[in-house]
């Protein structure tokens, strides 16, 4: 489904990626700060360019195409730090996550019932502005928002960031579901451990390159994951 | 108690018109965080055009504001695109000279091709309307309810509409409207169309009470800035009610004190109110 195959990216922050996915898969990206990974959703996404190297995304190229054109492929972003649209209400948020299918006339009313499924909380605040949620609904209306573009192929950057325990759970739990519904999921996570409870395989970056890729199992025993990422 | 009245009226009518010059200016500001220093320029363009076409062609005064409405929204889109989307992204300085620069182009531009004399309207609906011992000329009411009907639109528009949600968006987190597959240069020339037009209809309402001259775009420029400074940089509802503020302001000043004194209550307002609240009425604390 994705090929990325990176050899140098925008401001040389990304040395040497070579990964691959496929459709319906839970993959992991780990590793430490600075090491790349939100620079390579970034890139995926449109927003940097690669210097040299190819993305493709169901065989065709996009690494030269523009943001709106790689949503409307289906791949979605729920960015690092949520960036909602603070002085919007959550309702006008997630109208906006599907901005491209409204544009071609497309009804979105079904989608937005069931992202309120999976996020019952999210239908309680409905008319309230985004900037005025906690934390965890805030993480909560970032996933629905993106989901809104109706992805096939959806990527996370840091879901858990600054979140309690309990949150955490109730988020990668509706993770695990998004997949069951047939999204693809690219996670990034600093927190190995929820990461590798959904996902089947894992990247591990340093420094701009994947210096380790295997299965969940086989990662979760690796001394050098278990050092750096599992705290002992 | 009529010269209060009057003096309110009279406020009220200039104020709608500052808000409407402030409005173009702030949607601009708020979404692009550009200075735009040329937009009284494009209010005294707008001016010149429906001058021209009521005088020389013999068009109906409200067909002409339309027209030209149109034509320097057309004017605003290519000002953003040959000017300002080059420095997109550049320092913020860079923007602020590109925008000073149009400013004089545009202001000796218009001495250049026209001189600098002053030209007056043809009268147009010079009736007066008398009520409760206030006397406005009818086309000062009309101009009123023209500046309103505009403002009412305009906030619809950019409440209530997909395409007025995607300004907002990219002025709250450009990236993030990136990421949801909005065209941030669409949006960027639709603001500058809104605008300018908005600019236009400002000037050409205001021509016929005032005079058409090249530097008549200088006083309601920095009146302007004032009235977004005052409502909160990027606020709409803060362009709107500073613009009534310092209208009346203005209107009570000049007529209880002196009208020669009436730029310092304007500005004066502005510098009281940032001591108390530093991000203006409406303004949003930077995060």
């Amino acid at each position: 489904m994705v090929m990325v195959d990176i050899f140098l990216g925008e401001s040389s922050i990304l040395q040497e990626i070579s990964m691959e996915m496929a459709e319906g898969e839970v993959i992991a990206i780990l590793g430490a700060n600075g090491s790349g990974k939100t620079t390579l959703l970034k890139t995926i996404s449109g927003l940097c360019r690669p210097r040299s190297g190819e993305i493709r995304f169901n065989e065709r190229r996009i690494d030269r195409l523009p943001p709106e054109q790689i949503v409307r492929l289906g791949i979605s972003q729920c960015p690092e730090g949520r960036r909602l649209f603070p002085y919007m209400s959550v309702v006008e948020n997630l109208q906006l996550g599907a901005y491209w299918r409204l544009r071609k006339g497309e009804k979105v009313r079904e989608d937005q019932e069931k992202v309120y499924h999976l996020f019952p909380r999210l239908k309680e605040r409905e008319k309230q502005m985004a900037g005025t949620l906690s934390g965890g609904e805030q993480q909560m209306l970032a996933i629905a928002r993106a989901l809104m573009a109706g992805p096939k192929l959806l990527m996370l950057d840091e879901p858990s960031l600054g979140l309690a325990p309990l949150v955490v759970q109730e988020i990668f739990s509706t993770i695990r579901q998004i997949n069951q519904g047939g999204v693809s999921i690219l996670l990034v996570e600093q927190n190995a451990v929820m990461a590798l409870n959904v996902a089947s395989r894992g990247y591990v970056l340093e420094m701009g390159r994947v210096v380790l890729t295997d299965h969940r199992e086989t990662l979760l025993k690796d001394e050098r994951v278990r050092h750096a990422y599992l705290g002992g | 108690m009529s010269i209060f009245f009057q003096q309110l009226i009279n406020g009220i009518i200039l104020g709608s018109v500052y808000a409407l010059v402030a409005l173009g200016l702030t949607l601009i500001y708020g979404i692009l965080h550009v200075p735009n220093f040329a937009h009284g320029m494009i209010y005294m363009l707008g001016a010149y055009v429906s001058y021209f076409l009521v005088v020389e062609y013999h068009l109906n005064f409200f067909a002409a504001v339309g027209l030209s409405m149109i034509i320097m929204a057309g004017l605003g889109v290519v000002i953003e695109r040959v000017f300002f989307r080059p420095v997109q992204g550049a320092s913020r300085i860079n923007a602020f000279i590109v925008a000073l620069s149009l400013l004089i182009i545009l202001e000796n531009g218009a001495v250049l091709l026209w001189g600098a004399e002053f030209r007056k309207f043809p009268p147009l609906l010079d009736q007066q309307v008398s009520f409760w011992g206030i006397s406005i000329t009818l086309q000062r009411l009309l101009m009123t309810v023209a500046t309103a009907l505009l403002i009412l639109v305009l906030h619809f528009f950019v409440q209530k509409t997909l395409v007025g949600r995607t300004i907002r968006a990219v002025g709250q987190d450009r990236e993030a409207a990136l990421l949801i597959g909005v065209n941030p240069n669409r949006v960027g020339s639709m603001v500058f169309a809104l605008g300018s037009a908005l600019a236009a209809a400002a000037g050409s309402l205001i021509g016929p009470i005032f005079l058409v001259h090249p530097h008549m775009g200088m006083a309601p420029l920095l009146k302007a800035f004032a009235i977004i400074i005052l409502g909160g940089m990027g606020s709409i509802p803060g362009a709107i009610l500073g613009g009534l503020i310092l209208g009346v302001i203005e209107g009570l000043g000049a007529g209880y004190i002196s009208a020669a004194y009436k730029d310092l209550f304007a500005f004066g307002a502005m510098v009281v109110v940032l001591s108390v609240k530093p991000s203006g009425l409406f303004g949003r604390e930077e995060k």
